[in-house]
């Protein structure tokens, strides 16, 4: 599903925040990544979300390498991958409903459709109440929640979330966890960064480990779910 | 009417919510130059169907008495057929001697043949319709005429209507240049717009891609937005106008002055300045169209 070697990135002309990252992700894994802030988590998040190009090596997606895609390819690619994230990225002169039907709309679904499928995402999340209120009027746990069910919504075949559980209390995060575990027993292939260890613990998915942009661990025993 | 909501928050930004009211101000300007350069178009055609057909040239009678009349005969002959073969003259003729005396009977009486008296020679000039002095070569009649009767003179009567009506074709240029420059400057202005409109809304339209959005479904936002700009700014704009040119047309009424009628303007012109704010909208849609294109291709 994707695939990076040898992958280097900076911001303009700025020093390097990841260098020589290789790993592979099979299609319907669930990996953590995790590493101290500012080891390049969100940036390695970017790369794999289509966000950023690298400044050298190979990435390859859903079986396509990158550096010989289109551009006009990549709207193709990108509606196959769900984000949530770190600061949610919600817009605040929509409401929860047109926040999470937005990837829907930009797809060009039908007003039923997204109907439909976002009116079952706001209750899978439990937030069918809250879908007239704008995010600004939401706490941080309903926001998050929003921001998944946005990354979700359509049916998405990688799902990265970037600190999804950063600003919730553990029991809240564990809750979370068990909503994106679902997801993946559906086939979809799932990326959380995370900084919480009882959560790696709990879970026991493989860990990719960011030590200051170089990759330094990738789990060896995969438990896969199903 | 609930307003449709756009993913990008356009009425957020003083730059957009101010864009139609700085395109009224210049559809006015636009306007204004277009209202006047029709009220000139109108009183040009005025003028020019006012303008006389026709010429006179007088030959001045030969400083020498002795010259006989058959020599000036001769010299009559060879200008009518210099004036008959330049472009644009229908006919011409001498005014015979029982005319000219005709004319000038009430001065002198019967008794005086005018053929004895040193009096020019005038020969009266038809051109054909829809010729005046303005739009025939004066020059090249004149060339023609005065190789045989240097002292000719050539009365075009109406020839300071002629020059009045080619200086009005001048200020119809002036205000199709001004009407250019305002055009041309209401583009920059809405390309200016869409480009800091990019700008502010850089992260949601980042955010848009990333979803997967086609360059196309974010380009139709700003030209969805550019167009209702233009055509609110246009029919301002045009609205003042209309309001501008009523309010002169009654004021010249009253006042008394021959303006070509109080209404100023024909329908077709009305329909003409109507159009403006359509015209004003698909121009700054895709001009934003434009734009947005070509900053997004730049993007990843
Ligand atoms: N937009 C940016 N421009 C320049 N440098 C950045 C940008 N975003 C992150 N960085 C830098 O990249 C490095 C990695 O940051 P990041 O990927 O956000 O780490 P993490 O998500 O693990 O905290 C940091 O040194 C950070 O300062
Ligand atoms: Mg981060």
């Amino acid at each position: 599903m994707i695939r990076f070697e040898n992958v280097g990135m900076r911001y303009g002309t700025g020093p390097e925040v990841l260098r020589d990252v290789s790993f592979e992700l099979p299609q319907g894994s669930f990996h953590f990544l995790t590493g101290t802030s500012g080891a390049g988590k969100s940036s390695l998040m970017r790369l794999m979300y289509l966000a950023h190009r690298p400044s050298r090596g190979l990435i390859s997606i859903f079986e396509r390498d990158l550096s010989t895609i289109p551009r006009a390819d990549l709207p193709a690619l990108r509606r196959k991958i769900g984000v949530v994230f770190q600061d949610f990225r919600l817009l605040n002169h929509l409401t929860t409903f047109e926040n999470v039907a937005l990837p829907l709309k930009v797809k060009g679904a039908s007003e039923g459709m997204i109907r439909k499928h976002v009116g079952e995402l706001l209750a899978w999340v439990g937030l069918s109440d809250q879908m007239h209120a704008h995010p600004a009027t939401l706490s941080g746990g309903q926001q998050q929640r929003a921001a998944i069910a946005r990354a979700v919504v359509t049916r998405p075949q990688l799902l990265l979330a970037d600190e999804p559980t950063g600003n919730v209390d553990d029991a809240y995060a564990v809750r979370l966890l068990f909503l994106l575990q679902e997801l993946h027993r559906q086939g979809t292939t799932v990326v959380i960064a995370t900084h919480n260890h009882a959560l790696i613990e709990r879970f026991k998915h493989p860990v990719l480990h960011l030590d200051d942009g170089i990759l330094m661990r990738v789990g060896e025993d995969p438990i896969y779910d199903g | 009417m609930a307003r449709r909501k756009t993913d990008i928050p356009f009425g957020q930004d003083p730059a957009t919510r101010l864009l139609p009211w700085i395109v009224a101000v210049m559809v006015y300007i636009a306007g204004l130059a277009i209202a006047g350069a029709f009220v000139l178009a109108a009183f040009a055609d005025r003028w020019e169907a006012g303008l006389a057909g026709a010429l006179t040239v007088q030959i001045p009678p030969p400083a020498d008495e002795a010259l006989a009349a058959a020599s000036r005969d001769q010299t009559v002959a060879e200008v009518l057929n210099a004036v008959r073969s330049t472009q644009g003259v229908a006919s011409a003729e001498a005014l015979a001697s029982e005319e000219m005396r005709r004319l000038l009977e009430p001065w002198l009486g019967k008794t005086v043949d005018p053929r004895d008296l040193p009096l020019p020679t005038l020969i009266s000039v038809e051109l054909q319709d829809g010729r005046h002095a303005g739009n025939i070569d004066m020059a090249d009649m004149r060339r023609r005429i005065q190789a045989h009767a240097p002292t000719a003179v050539i009365d075009d009567h109406g020839q300071w209507q002629a020059r009045l009506v080619s200086f009005l074709g001048a200020l119809r240029l002036v205000a199709a240049v001004l009407v250019s420059i305002v055009a041309l400057a209401g583009l920059i202005m809405v390309v200016f717009g869409t480009r800091s409109g990019l700008l502010a809304h850089r992260s949601t339209i980042e955010l848009l891609h990333l979803f997967g959005a086609q360059d196309n479904y974010i380009a139709r936002q700003f030209q969805r937005e550019a167009l209702k700009a233009g055509l609110k700014g246009g029919i301002i704009g045009v609205a003042a106008t209309a309001a501008t040119v009523v309010g002169l047309g009654h004021g010249a009424a009253s006042a008394g002055t021959t303006l070509p009628g109080t209404a100023v303007l024909e329908v077709t012109d009305w329909v003409i300045l109507g159009v403006l704010p359509l015209a004003t909208a698909a121009i700054a849609a895709l001009a934003a169209r434009w734009t947005v294109l070509r900053a997004l291709a730049r993007m990843v």
